[in-house]
């Protein structure tokens, strides 16, 4: 009885948190400024409630309705990545430009990985042989693999763009560093979740509900209000070219290696 | 049991990069300061080298051998080991300064080649991971004892090098940047 009172108790804060983050950046008027991310919001709670009614009313068909939405739902979770990405490098072209490349490269090798798992793997065969016919029990049986797989995807792109926001010392504002790190927390905790699975023991139950419990307090923290990235300041004189640029760091990098060159062998 | 640690180090060190990079980055950071274009082509100069050569040339330590008392060589040593230091610092902050004025303007060109960029990216790295290694062959072995490791490090990090424009160009992606250095 206190294992459904806890869940239905977790259930419901964090879809009164849900509600009040897009109550809130409706009230301040910054709704429209993180669209995509408050999209991905509304479609959380909204399939929590519908979720909901569809338990009550119609438990027999819950099953079906949960893990077919399921695969959905992990998938949406890319639109946070997506608004953090679009934000972040909206002011650097450069950045942006480097950023697009390591994630396609990132995805192309995903996608790579996919398609050779798909060929040598015999479940896919059959499901081939069956035309794609919507079985409960494939998906009950691949779902947990699926989100595991795609949280790493997910963790990598995260971790991408943070590495580039480091290196090229991209000011961000406390809006996009709390889109990060709320969603960076939760996909790192399932990830855990999923691998660890059953050594968990009854705790497993638990920790999704808390990872996302997480993720939405730090939202709740760090987008109570509408604090962009800070603009970029505007540069005085003339533009000159990135050939020129590079041409000119490649050249004193050059000396470096070549004054270290000498000093070990005069 | 092993792949269970795997997963748990890699998600520890997923949450732990991003609770560090979110606690230490604050609202603006120096780098968000612009340096006006015409100066950054001034400022990416690397300033006149001491005679670095001296440092790690073994005629001094032969020659305290030889003609110092015993007990003035561990002085030596330590001197000459600090100042072996101080000039590394020296480069690394010369090379962090013309990396970070490199990357101020390049975070904001329109016609930035990602090639390029994440060559120059790779070659810093790579400076990083040599000048850490002498650093602590220099703190190990001093500075002569670290000069034949430094030798294999320099041949190795020159074939990475060549290895990587050769792959480069076998991807049709011409190397656009020439480089000459004049020997003195």
């Amino acid at each position: 009885m206190s294992d459904q009172v806890l869940t239905q108790a977790v259930w419901w804060c964090t879809n009164t948190l849900e509600a009040g983050l897009l109550y809130r950046a409706a009230r301040g008027r910054f709704l429209r400024r993180y669209i995509v991310f408050y999209s991905y919001l509304a479609y959380v709670l909204a399939y929590s409630l519908v979720a909901f009614c569809v338990y009550t009313f119609r438990t027999e068909s819950y099953s079906r309705f949960y893990w077919g939405l399921q695969y959905v739902s992990i998938t949406i979770g890319y639109c946070v990545i997506w608004e953090i990405y679009r934000q972040v490098f909206k002011a650097y072209p450069g950045a942006l430009r480097v950023t697009r490349v390591l994630l396609a490269a990132i995805l192309v090798f995903v996608i790579y990985l996919v398609v050779l798992n798909g060929i040598h793997d015999p479940r896919v065969t059959v499901l081939l042989h069956h035309n794609f016919h919507y079985d409960l029990a494939v998906l009950l049986n691949r779902a947990p693999v699926y989100e595991q797989s795609l949280r790493v995807v997910q963790a990598a792109l995260l971790v991408t763009i943070v590495a580039l926001v480091a290196y090229y010392s991209i000011p961000v504002g406390r809006n996009i560093r709390g889109m990060i790190l709320g969603y960076g927390l939760y996909i790192g905790l399932t990830a855990l979740q999923l691998a660890l699975g059953s050594s968990l023991g009854s705790i497993w139950k638990y920790t999704a509900s808390a990872s996302y419990m997480a993720a939405l307090i730090t939202w709740c923290v760090t987008l109570w209000s509408y604090q962009p990235n800070p603009a970029p300041a505007k540069s005085s004189g003339p533009e000159y070219d990135y050939q020129t640029l590079a041409t000119h760091t490649a050249k004193r990098m050059s000396q470096v290696r070549s004054s270290i060159s000498r000093t070990i062998r005069p | 049991m092993n792949h269970l640690f795997v997963y748990f180090a890699a998600g520890g060190a997923f949450v732990g990069v991003l609770l560090f990079w979110a606690l230490r980055a604050k609202s603006p950071a120096l780098g968000s300061q612009e340096t006006p274009e015409s100066q950054l082509l001034d400022a990416l100069e690397i300033r006149p080298q001491m005679m670095a050569h001296q440092i790690f040339d073994d005629r001094d330590w032969n020659f305290v051998r030889e003609a110092a008392p015993t007990e003035e060589r561990p002085l030596f040593l330590r001197d000459r080991k600090r100042v072996a230091l101080i000039w590394l610092e020296e480069m690394r902050k010369q090379v962090a300064e013309v990396m970070w004025l490199h990357r101020q303007a390049a975070r904001r060109a329109t016609d930035l080649s990602a090639t390029l960029e994440l060559q120059i990216a790779a070659n810093y790295f790579a400076f990083l991971f040599c000048w850490r290694a002498m650093q602590i062959g220099i703190h190990l072995r001093g500075p002569f004892g670290a000069r034949l490791m430094m030798e294999r490090l320099l041949g190795c990090s020159r074939r990475l090098w060549q290895e990587s424009e050769q792959l480069l160009a076998s991807l049709g992606m011409p190397r656009r940047v020439e480089v000459t250095v004049v020997e003195k």
